[in-house]
């Protein structure tokens, strides 16, 4: 398979072959348990947006406003679904040209206009979202205003006939198969790139942006790839949670929690490995469903701010490369060789 | 007409410009020395205002008696900040510090959530609202009165900066850590005094701030990134240029306020936020951030 090509080890394809068919047979191990497949599906959702942020990260530039191009997907999708009956799966395409365009607007300014790195980029996206929240709140007529979007259509359809309807959207287990494809596609996409001579240049730019330039590489023509990707996928990832959960409104779409959770759980997951946003996000969504949100009805956000203090200070390598470390030295007998150092963005792409 | 209600913006803005300059003077402050961005510096802000308000409403002090009283709690925030958290990973990159504030602040804004909800708060004094008329511009006097209280602590930390053996070391740091260390100045004790005095500077304008707007969980972003902004305007490291920076903040978002929309006026905050940055990342007044 042409996606598969480059460098792989039987050991990584194992590994790959095995979680993916674990990941298929879920639905059977949890019992087909709507509540807890409803808690998957968002956490798959929410995957696509950390690995959209994790792009970001791998070509050195830090995001506070992811929620940008999440709210947006969100809103391109279902407006277009309701106002204009553009069929969901073409809605959710259209959303992800938008959320692209929209990545390389912001990168244009704020990298060729701006020059901005490091703290100045990630504040400026923080102001972004801020802007696009105002924006939509306060263009009532063409988006509802604050009050929202009520009874956004599903992706899956619903079919009638002689009065038996087969609802794929309520039940949880084709949606489950759908996204997780779609987290798969997300996945390999994003090895492609990383794996390639652009991941390459992310990886260079991320280690030293001036020796870079230097050395010949296109920094703005990098980061400015990076950024168009990033906003792509998570308009996407929007644009899937628009529709799964039938209901968007301003403070909800350009939420907070958008630019946290990629943020928590690509460090948790640790962002030098490209499975790491995945893992990372599965563990700490079902961490904040099943246990945070049980404590703090209101404010759960107060735990993943704790955790993300004790990770960057005691794990800032994430915590997928301890299990990669466990894996390599079992089926090395052993021999663990990974090292690590505590250098945010070190640019190791593994794929496993 | 339209001249006088843009003078009157002006002087408007000028005066909430006073408050804005002493919160972000606390975010230069430890910016400056210890070459940290403190995310959580809104929070801080925040956390300042509820104390406050907790004050005005269990106790019935005026806010700006307990001010004193905000900054203590807010700078012993600071301390445990420091000392537990900051001080840990300073070695590691630039963006790990930025990360790990930013998961303090949002632990704080939700902490603040737990104790207080999410109703809007205020402290209404009525002594605050009257207004008092300079020819043609009318103003309240809590918009005075906050403005001076701010001038006044911006100047005596300005002393405290310029006159004492304290601020000479702190002024050192800024210009030069290591030629400082081999100075003899003990960089870590001064690293948290910093970090103390910058917290407390936050916790003074939060009684300030909350005796002009209402505060919300939510508002600790927002006020983060006016005080980032004005320091970048003003300068890394050019800690008197906050009251500048403030002032041009003030008066350029009020004015955009009376000439577009009050609907608008969040946005308007952000676009300047977002034009500053693109046009001068590197301060209009003072040295440079690198």
């Amino acid at each position: 398979m042409g996606i598969f090509k480059g460098k792989i080890s039987s050991f990584e394809l194992k590994t790959f072959i095995l979680v993916v068919a674990l990941a298929y047979m879920l639905p059977f191990m949890v019992g087909f348990s709507a509540y807890i497949l409803h808690v998957l599906n968002l956490a798959l959702i929410i995957s696509v947006l950390s690995l959209s942020w994790s792009i970001l990260v791998s070509c050195g530039q830090i995001s506070f406003g992811h929620a940008a191009f999440f709210g947006s997907g969100a809103y391109v999708s279902a407006l277009l679904a309701i106002d204009y009956g553009v069929p969901p799966p073409v809605s959710i395409l259209i959303s992800g040209v938008f959320g692209a365009l929209m990545g390389a607007g912001i990168g244009g300014l704020c990298f060729r206009l701006g020059k901005l790195t490091g703290p100045y980029f990630a504040l400026s996206m923080l102001a972004f979202a801020e802007i696009c929240r105002i924006i939509v709140i306060n263009l009532g007529p063409l988006t509802r205003g604050p009050l929202g979007i009520y009874d956004i259509p599903p992706f899956l359809p619903v079919f009638k006939f002689w009065g038996l309807t087969l609802d794929l959207y309520r039940d949880k287990v084709p949606n489950y198969y759908l996204l997780l494809a779609v987290l798969l596609f997300t996945f390999l996409v994003v090895r492609k790139v990383r794996n390639s001579r652009i991941g390459f240049a992310f990886k260079c730019i991320s280690q030293d942006e001036d020796a870079a330039e230097t050395v010949g590489v296109d920094t703005f023509r990098y980061k400015l790839i990076a950024i168009t990707v990033s906003g792509l996928f998570a308009a996407v990832s929007g644009a899937f949670y628009a529709h799964y959960t039938h209901y968007m409104e301003p403070s909800h779409a350009y939420s907070v929690s958008w630019t946290l959770l990629p943020v928590v759980s690509s460090l948790f997951g640790g962002i030098n490995l490209l499975s790491g946003p995945i893992f990372g996000c599965l563990i700490i969504w079902c961490t904040d469903e099943f246990l945070f949100t049980e404590l703090l009805t209101r404010g759960h956000e107060l735990l993943l701010g704790a955790l993300l203090v004790i990770i960057v200070i005691y794990m800032p390598d994430g915590f997928m490369i301890k299990v990669k470390e466990l894996l390599t030295s079992i089926s090395k007998g052993g021999k663990a060789e990974a090292v690590t150092e505590n250098v945010l963005p070190r640019g190791e792409e593994e794929l496993c | 007409m339209l001249w006088e209600s843009l003078l009157s913006s002006i002087v408007y803005g000028i005066l909430v410009g006073g408050v804005y300059a002493l919160i972000s003077m606390g975010l230069a402050l430890i910016w400056g020395v210890m070459d940290v961005i403190n995310l959580s510096h809104g929070e801080l802000v925040l956390l300042g205002g509820y104390v406050a308000y907790w004050l005005f409403v269990l106790e019935d002090l005026n806010p700006l008696l307990s001010l004193p009283l905000a900054a203590l709690v807010v700078g012993s925030i600071g301390l445990i900040m420091e000392k537990f958290f900051v001080s840990k990973i300073k070695e590691a990159p630039a963006l790990n510090t930025f990360l790990l504030t930013y998961g303090i602040g949002i632990f704080i804004a939700n902490a603040i959530l737990q104790i207080w909800t999410a109703d809007y708060r205020r402290v209404n004094v009525s002594f605050f609202l009257e207004t008092v008329s300079l020819g043609p511009i009318r103003v309240s006097r809590g918009d005075v009165l906050t403005f001076s209280l701010s001038f006044g602590l911006i100047m005596f930390t300005h002393i405290i900066l310029t006159k004492t053996y304290l601020g000479k070391a702190i002024r050192a740091l800024t210009e030069d850590r290591i030629a400082a260390q081999l100075m003899g100045i003990n960089d870590k004790q001064v690293d948290i005094i910093a970090f103390v005095m910058g917290s407390m500077l936050a916790g003074a304008a939060g009684s300030l701030f909350v005796s002009l707007y209402y505060v919300y969980p939510a508002l600790g972003g927002w006020i983060t990134a006016k005080a980032f902004i004005i320091v970048v305007l003003s300068g890394v490291g050019s800690m008197s240029g906050t009251i500048l920076g403030g002032v041009m903040l003030g008066v350029a978002e009020s004015i955009a306020t009376t000439l577009i929309s009050a609907s608008y006026r969040e946005l308007i905050g952000f676009v300047i936020f977002i034009i500053t940055l693109l046009i001068k990342p590197s301060g209009l007044l003072g040295r440079s951030s690198h």
